[in-house]
């Protein structure tokens, strides 16, 4: 019997679709082992921001070590070292991928593309408790004899590998342990929101309706499943060189007279594989920050987003190009100039969509009626601070330029800006505008405007003026620079006053963290749909939505994502789901 | 890396022909309504689009690793180890299970209960002949001398055969998985879906044992060679 209807292979789609969504029978399953995306999401998320915390205390014992050298006897060089590497690797991988593609993929797709839940949601949890499990992994290296490695977030071999290197002996194998289930997990759950995007798309959800929150996700996920084998690779291969004796990395050496056991290793290769996973990660975290900002921008404008087609292409010319241009973070390791051209060549290019990308930042909030609330002031803060440091990329992109600059406290602040900073401040406009969502209260006004103002004026103040140290040609990694000839003495006082900024910036996190915790207990009931959006996750029946998001009706889509101030109709917004009867009065 | 650069632009190519059929070019401002005829009927099973996702996945990984095999053989102090004769045998193995899976699924669409699920049990011992086979011929490497610290030819060999043959064996637990979920049940959709995705999975994992197997034997030589012709230009 062959059915008319069946797609090909002959299967009836109907059969793999509307699965009853498993709902909690215990507090536990509820809470705990949930199978719901919105709670694996806030388990991301926070596990994410307690990472983040420790992230952020190590930054302030390095900056104490920088203005006072000397004056903590607990931090010496071993420690120093540790906390930069681990201080990197935290930030970068366990906090802002984690809470980008954990954290808001998992609360906001679903909600925003009209599903009730994630594709595959056993894997989904499990995706978070593998996510956990390489979070503690990574943690026991504080416990171990010898500490966590000190070999620089890189973990460049063969210096990782050698005695002498801080942690060469446990940390740098917990480290490599913790990246390898790191991987895994993040795979289970990035399988998850490509699919989920792909598939379960309400009615009417064609592709370019979907809101730039979606796309900046579902791209930057896309690339992290094809960016991370990259480290997986060079994870597993560093451990065959540490543990099993075998020389991927690992040439032929010397050390304290004796020749060590390893030949024939290509120190280079690791870099190449390194960065190959390496450059796409700094898109992986922008690019939901993009698509998230436009749609505060957006929305806290009353204007449609301007440009989407562009916007779209642009998040897609992005992921393309960024696994093209890796060699920049190699111009000194002594390729061939012919690379360092292509490279560079190709760097500069992937400014064309970011150019465009804030242009149309721009032209949205042209003739809009912005309200500076806390969303809209992180989301322009994001804007200056990224162009600021996107600005400072293509210093570092030209090769003769980078060759000079390379290895100065320059890179720090330019990636400190826009990869740390900027997407910092998306993350804490998202957490702003989607609080009334997740809590069904309003964040306080004051304490979140006086929480961006501290932490906007405080970064400027921290990395412009590495920026300055940079160009004086002060050197990073450097525990003290102690007797250094070419550096004035007022470098110090920089180094003070960066330290002091620093220390009042991290002390104003707890602002936010107090106002968050004060706010879900006892702030103010927020009304349905309390910004006015468009976009379906506001348009749940509840707030916060149930476990299967939409009740009895899920929803059907019958309009873009960015029906702002629509000539004619009788409110400002016109929701996604809603259809053209009744629009207009 | 040209081997993965190469793969990602062979991906970008197959995104690029998806997106074209998602009518990116469209200017969904102007369009109102339920457009498009999108209704969940039309959409593919999210188990098979998983596997595609899952399959560009493995498919950087052994990209990576080819290419850095290419880029370490091509240096001058590179000094091949031997492939074990055993290979050949193993790969003829590795060739039945694929056949045998194949066979499986076809027999589960084809509403043919029995064979499907000894084709698919058939398959399963090949894979696992396959890996034993692996195994013994590391044993064999080993004993000639060419151990996992003897030197880079010898560590590529384990990792490339190692990594193949992990990912053969979660291949095997979905496999279990599979057996034991349908077991009196073969000729569902689901069932043949499950079968069919399987198949799938083996097909992939012989083409690129196949390539690991050239690189393995020395036939890369051209290629090495093309890659170094390209970076000297």
């Amino acid at each position: 019997m062959v059915d008319v209807r069946a797609g090909a292979g002959g299967f009836h789609p109907e059969d793999f679709e509307e699965e009853e969504v498993p709902h909690p029978r215990s507090w536990w399953t509820k809470y705990v082992f949930s199978q719901d995306a919105k709670v694996v999401a806030l388990q991301y998320a926070g596990t994410a921001v307690f990472v983040g915390l420790i992230a952020l205390v190590l930054s302030w014992l390095m900056r104490l070590q920088l203005a006072f050298p000397g004056a903590f006897a607990f931090i010496d060089a071993d420690h120093y070292y540790q906390f930069i590497t681990m201080h990197g690797m935290m930030m970068v991988v366990y906090v802002l991928t984690a809470i980008f593609l954990g954290g808001f993929g998992n609360y906001l797709i679903p909600l925003m593309i009209g599903a009730r839940d994630m594709a595959f949601p056993f894997i989904n949890m499990l995706s978070y408790w593998t996510y956990l499990l390489a979070v503690l992994v990574l943690l026991s290296g504080f416990f171990l004899p010898g500490g966590p490695t000190g070999a620089g977030w890189t973990l460049y071999p063969p210096q990782a590998l050698l005695a002498g290197t801080p942690g060469s002996s446990y940390g740098i194998v917990v480290m490599f342990v913790s990246l390898v289930i790191f991987i895994a997990g993040f795979t289970m759950g990035g399988l998850n929101y490509v699919v989920t995007v792909l598939q379960l798309r309400a009615p009417g959800m064609t592709m370019m309706r979907l809101p730039m929150t979606v796309w900046g996700i579902f791209i930057a996920t896309i690339m992290a499943l094809l960016a991370f084998p990259g480290l997986l690779v060079a994870s597993l291969m560093m451990l065959c060189d540490r543990l099993l004796g075998a020389s991927f990395f690992m040439p032929a050496i010397v050390q304290d007279g004796a020749p060590l056991a390893n030949a024939g290793g290509s120190p280079i290769l690791y870099q190449h594989l390194f960065w190959f996973f390496g450059h796409p990660e700094v898109y992986i975290v922008a690019l939901p920050a993009f698509g998230i900002v436009a749609d505060l921008l957006s929305t806290h404008a009353r204007k449609n987003l301007f440009g989407y087609r562009l916007m779209v292409w642009a998040t897609i010319a992005i992921g393309v190009l960024s696994f093209m241009v890796w060699g920049h973070h190699m111009f000194i390791s002594g390729m061939n100039p012919i690379f360092g051209f292509f490279f560079a060549t190709s760097t500069l290019l992937i400014a064309i969509p970011t150019a465009i990308k804030v242009y149309n930042w721009i032209f949205t909030l042209w003739r809009g009626d912005i309200r500076l609330n806390p969303p809209m002031l992180y989301s322009l803060g994001f804007i200056v601070t990224f162009v600021v440091g996107g600005l400072t990329g293509l210093f570092l992109g030209n090769v003769v330029v980078d060759v000079p600059l390379n290895s100065t406290l320059f890179v720090v602040a330019h990636f400190h800006m826009v990869m740390g900073v900027a997407p910092i401040l998306v993350i804490f406009g998202a957490i702003s505008h989607w609080f009334p969502l997740m809590s069904g209260r309003m964040l306080h006004d004051g304490l979140a405007k006086l929480h961006f103002w501290i932490t906007f004026l405080g970064t400027y103040f921290i990395f412009f003026t590495m920026h300055y140290l940079g160009v004086l040609g002060v050197p990073r990694r450097y525990y003290d620079l102690g007797q250094t000839a070419f550096i004035p003495p007022s470098v110090a006082a920089l180094n003070i006053a960066i330290t002091v900024a620093a220390l009042i910036v991290g002390a104003a996190q707890f602002v936010l963290i107090y106002n968050f915790i004060r706010s879900w207990r006892h702030g103010e009931a927020a009304k349905p749909n309390p910004w006015g959006a468009t976009t379906l996750e506001w348009q749940t029946p509840e707030m916060p939505p149930p476990h299967d998001n939409w009740g009895k009706q899920a929803p059907t889509v019958y309009r873009w994502a960015y029906d702002y101030s629509v000539p004619g109709a009788d409110r400002d917004f016109i929701p996604q789901n809603q259809p053209e009867q009744g629009a207009r009065a | 890396m040209i081997l993965a650069v190469a793969f990602v632009w062979l991906l970008a190519l197959g995104a690029a022909i998806f997106l074209a059929r998602q009518d990116i070019a469209a200017k969904p401002w102007l369009e109102r309504g339920e457009i498009g005829g999108y209704s969940p009927d039309r959409r593919e099973p999210a188990a098979r689009t998983g596997l595609i996702f899952v399959l560009a996945i493995v498919g950087v990984l052994f990209a990576l690793i080819a290419s850095a095999f290419v880029m370490r053989a091509g240096d001058a102090d590179w000094v091949a180890a031997p492939a074990p004769r055993l290979l050949w045998f193993n790969t003829g193995l590795l060739f039945a299970a694929s056949f045998l899976l194949e066979g499986a699924a076809r027999a589960s669409a084809g509403v043919d209960a029995r064979r499907a699920d000894a084709l698919l049990l058939a398959g399963a011992l090949a894979s696992g002949a396959f890996l034993i086979g692996q195994i013994v011929a590391w044993r064999e490497l080993a004993g000639e001398g060419f151990g996992l610290g003897s030197g880079v030819a010898a560590a590529f060999f384990y990792l490339m055969t190692g990594l193949h043959g992990a990912h053969l064996l979660g291949g095997l637990v979905a496999l279990a998985i599979t057996f034991a979920r349908t077991r009196g049940d073969v000729v569902s959709r689901s069932a043949a879906l499950r079968f069919k995705l399987c198949a799938a999975y083996w097909h992939f994992l012989l083409l690129v044992w196949l390539l690991l197997f050239a690189l393995l034997q020395g036939w890369g030589g051209g290629l090495v060679a093309l890659c170094r012709t390209l970076i000297r230009a």
